[in-house]
């Protein structure tokens, strides 16, 4: 079965992000492609790039947001489309280890969009910005890891510092 | 042709599946170590099939699924001891050779295929009357 | 129509186009709101629910039949989640006419053909106009497929073969045409350059590789006008200094074309600001306009003087002449807002010089104030000090003080301007001395 025209569109979109942000280019001159797509994940954050093996399977880095407990850390995921991608939602997973009341020791998600709200009219881009969102906003009353919740919600605090420790430890390599 | 689904989340359907016990009763499997973000080693149960030798027995078994996996197929180990052709006597491991789902392995196989296999391998006319080892004795 | 109809309809409508519309290259890009949300493509037979959003017939027709619970009476609109009961199969003209015109590319492109037409042509192009397409060949016997453009006008079957009567192999009659000019190993061709004999398929790759062949050198860009056989091109390759420093330029090449996108860059940047800034000089315009009517009489009378002036010139000035004004104009604004500007400016420093003496007027009064004080008190110790011992003796004498007291107030308050003393010790006020002027008192307050 060939990619879906939607799937090639999305890639596309993706991939050239940096051209989305004209005032970004302006300090890049001169500079490695590499860099280049560096400098895109800095300003959105986001940063997407499929398998050349695979077109539906991506390998993704989120920012930790802004004034958040991950902020400087940067986070690899992995993407997978399914055969009936938009129809369901597309599966993913955090590959770096991540101290997130909605996120379990293995790195799956808890987030309403990838489940019961996923809308065939959501996209990629906007279903990593949710999970930037999360990160930014975590949700100890509807858990996936559990002792990770409980903790947020009994000392909020210390749950915030073990975040921000294992961001340092795991996402700033 | 389908799309192909990448190791990790293969392996979390199979980790799903298993946790769920939405497979076969007599076999059972799940992760080794919770944490491992590779998700490699795995533990897998085998109950004995029923009118053998191997009837009410409960069999333990490590399934490592490589970085390649499931293009190729994860290589298994008997932690139980169990006396039968394709299992290694000195160290437990299970010859792929003479297991035919580990021989002619294909992409859609998964570790519960394999040991619903081995389980079938057990009861095959010509091993289920082999004597075994005292049950609960360990390679 | 409501979701389970929709659904009906949908399944019924299996259709087997020739033609995946999604699946199209299209040619241009075109309007993002052209396109669905689910498939991504310009909307496909496009259906409305009742939030007013758009989606592809076929799009919806999936997406409820996997996200709807079961059977349940309403489905999320994908795009906002409104619950919609109802899918209207009314959308615009204007939006599917839109849709269809866009152009896009025969989908047959592989095989060769390059037509590019609007989407809404595309089936009927590929139907009965695309020379490229596969069809049953004519003789129901073959059971092959043969392109349309290469179908005989009597339906003859093409496949059958026929031999080569040069090489002895056996060719497909519909291709025969094709081996019989280019193909045929036993056809030979003389290269130009070289002399040599070669088979006419191989020419091409021959034309690559043949020694003899004139071509430029490398570094022909940068200007080396040398022309030599290819067999001798890397002895000068190897001398020519134009080759040497060909990396050179290179790397100065895309230097240049990064520093022209950089150029570009700052160029759109530097419109935006340049749209602003006259944005902003017009608002200025137009409020110097509202607020400066004062002085607008007298731009008024000068601006008379400068029309009447320019109305004795021909009128084929007339575009030039009104720019002059404005120009003019705009001058004598921004010379009016400089006055303006002094104006304020020389009121501020006169305030400030006004406030000055002011102030040094007040000094000066507040230390005089303070002299007199002083005066008064040094009066009243003195009256103290002369009545004191009147009071004494009062005291003593009883009956006669007031008398006394009568006679002794107009000599003080005569000592008083006299001889201001220069004591300052206060004493206590004493009762009857309680009757004073209201500006002594008031005085004393304030010191207080």
């Amino acid at each position: 079965m060939a990619l879906p025209k939607r799937i090639i569109k999305e890639t596309e979109r993706l991939m050239a992000e940096p051209y989305d942000y004209p005032h970004v280019p302006l300090t890049v001159f001169g500079a490695s492609s590499d860099s280049l797509s560096l400098c895109i994940s800095r300003v959105s954050g986001i940063n997407a790039v499929p398998h050349e093996d695979n077109l539906r399977y991506f390998d993704v880095s989120i920012h930790g947001p802004a004034q958040s407990p991950y902020e400087g850390g940067i986070f690899r995921l992995e993407l997978f489309l399914p055969d009936d991608y938009p129809m369901t939602p597309p599966k993913i997973r955090f590959l770096t280890k991540i101290y997130h009341p909605n996120i379990d020791r293995l790195g799956r998600i808890c987030l309403d969009v990838l489940k019961n709200n996923w809308s065939p009219a959501l996209q990629i881009r906007t279903i990593l910005l949710s999970i930037q969102a999360l990160l930014g906003a975590p949700n100890p009353d509807d858990p996936l890891a559990n002792d990770v919740a409980q903790r947020w919600k009994d000392d909020e605090p210390a749950a915030i510092q073990t975040a921000k420790e294992w961001t340092r430890t795991h996402a700033m390599t | 042709m389908s799309a192909k689904v990448p190791r990790n989340f293969r392996l979390l359907e199979e980790l799903e599946k298993g946790e769920k016990g939405l497979g076969a009763e007599a076999c059972s499997y799940g992760l080794a170590d919770g944490e491992d973000m590779m998700m490699s080693n795995w533990n897998g149960t085998i109950l004995g099939p029923p009118h053998s030798v191997h009837e009410n027995r409960i069999y333990s078994v490590n399934i490592h699924c490589g970085p390649d996996y499931p293009d190729n197929p994860p290589t298994i180990q008997f932690v139980s001891r169990v006396n039968i052709p394709c299992v290694d006597q000195r160290t437990g491991k299970v010859d792929p050779t003479k297991v035919p789902c580990l021989a002619q392995w294909k992409r859609d196989y998964t570790m519960e295929t394999v040991l619903i296999e081995l389980r079938r391998y057990m009861a095959l006319p010509q091993h289920k009357k082999i004597p075994q080892p005292p049950e609960g004795s360990t390679f | 129509m409501n979701i389970p109809d929709f659904l009906a309809l949908e399944a019924d409508s299996e259709s087997g186009d020739l033609v995946d519309l999604r699946a199209l290259d299209f040619v241009s890009s075109y309007d993002s709101h052209l396109m669905c949300p689910i498939c991504h493509c310009p909307f496909v037979q496009p259906v409305r629910l009742q939030c007013d959003h758009v989606f592809c017939r076929k799009c919806l027709g999936s997406a409820i039949t996997t996200v709807r619970s079961a059977d349940s009476e309403e489905f999320p609109c994908p795009s906002c989640r409104t619950p919609a009961t109802r899918i209207s199969m009314n959308v615009p003209r204007l939006l599917i006419n839109m849709c269809d015109e866009i152009q896009v590319r025969c989908p047959l492109l592989g095989d060769g053909c390059e037509e590019v037409v609007p989407r809404g042509h595309i089936q009927s192009h590929v139907e009965k106009y695309c020379g490229y397409r596969l069809v049953p060949c004519p003789d129901e016997s073959c059971g092959k497929n043969t392109r349309k453009k290469d179908l005989q006008p009597d339906q003859r079957c093409m496949h059958s073969y026929c031999r080569c009567g040069r090489c002895n192999e056996d060719i497909m009659e519909q291709d025969f045409a094709e081996h019989d000019k280019e193909l045929c190993p036993s056809l030979e061709t003389t290269c130009v350059d070289c002399g040599t004999t070669i088979p006419q398929r191989t020419l091409k790759q021959h034309i690559e590789t043949c020694p003899d062949v004139v071509s430029p050198c490398v570094a022909s860009k940068y200007g080396c006008q040398v022309k030599i056989r290819r067999a001798d091109i890397a002895i000068h390759e190897q001398q020519c200094p134009l080759v040497s420093i060909g990396p050179y330029f290179e790397a100065q090449n895309t230097r240049l074309d990064s520093l022209e996108l950089t150029m570009r860059h700052l160029q759109q940047r530097n419109e935006i600001f340049e749209d602003g800034l006259a944005n902003i000089r017009s608002t200025l315009r137009d409020f110097a306009r509202a607020s400066g009517n004062g002085g607008r009489s007298v731009i008024g009378g000068e601006r008379d003087q400068q029309a009447r002036g320019d109305a004795d010139e021909s009128s084929d000035l007339a575009t030039a002449f009104s720019s002059h004004t404005t120009q003019y104009l705009l001058s004598l604004h921004e010379s009016l807002r400089e006055e303006v500007n002094q104006i304020s400016h020389a009121l501020t420093d006169l305030d400030a010089r006004a406030s000055m003496t002011i102030m040094n007027e007040c000094l000066r009064i507040k230390e005089d104030m303070a002299h007199t004080n002083a005066a008064v008190n040094s009066v009243r110790m003195q009256v103290q000090w002369l009545m004191n011992p009147r009071l004494h003796n009062g005291a003593r004498a009883g009956g006669i003080r007031t008398s006394t007291a009568g006679n002794e107030s107009p000599r003080t308050q005569l000592t008083s301007t006299s001889a201001p003393g220069p004591s300052n010790a206060a004493g206590p006020s004493l009762g009857p001395l309680r009757p004073r002027r209201p500006s002594d008192s008031g005085r004393e307050g304030t010191k207080l």
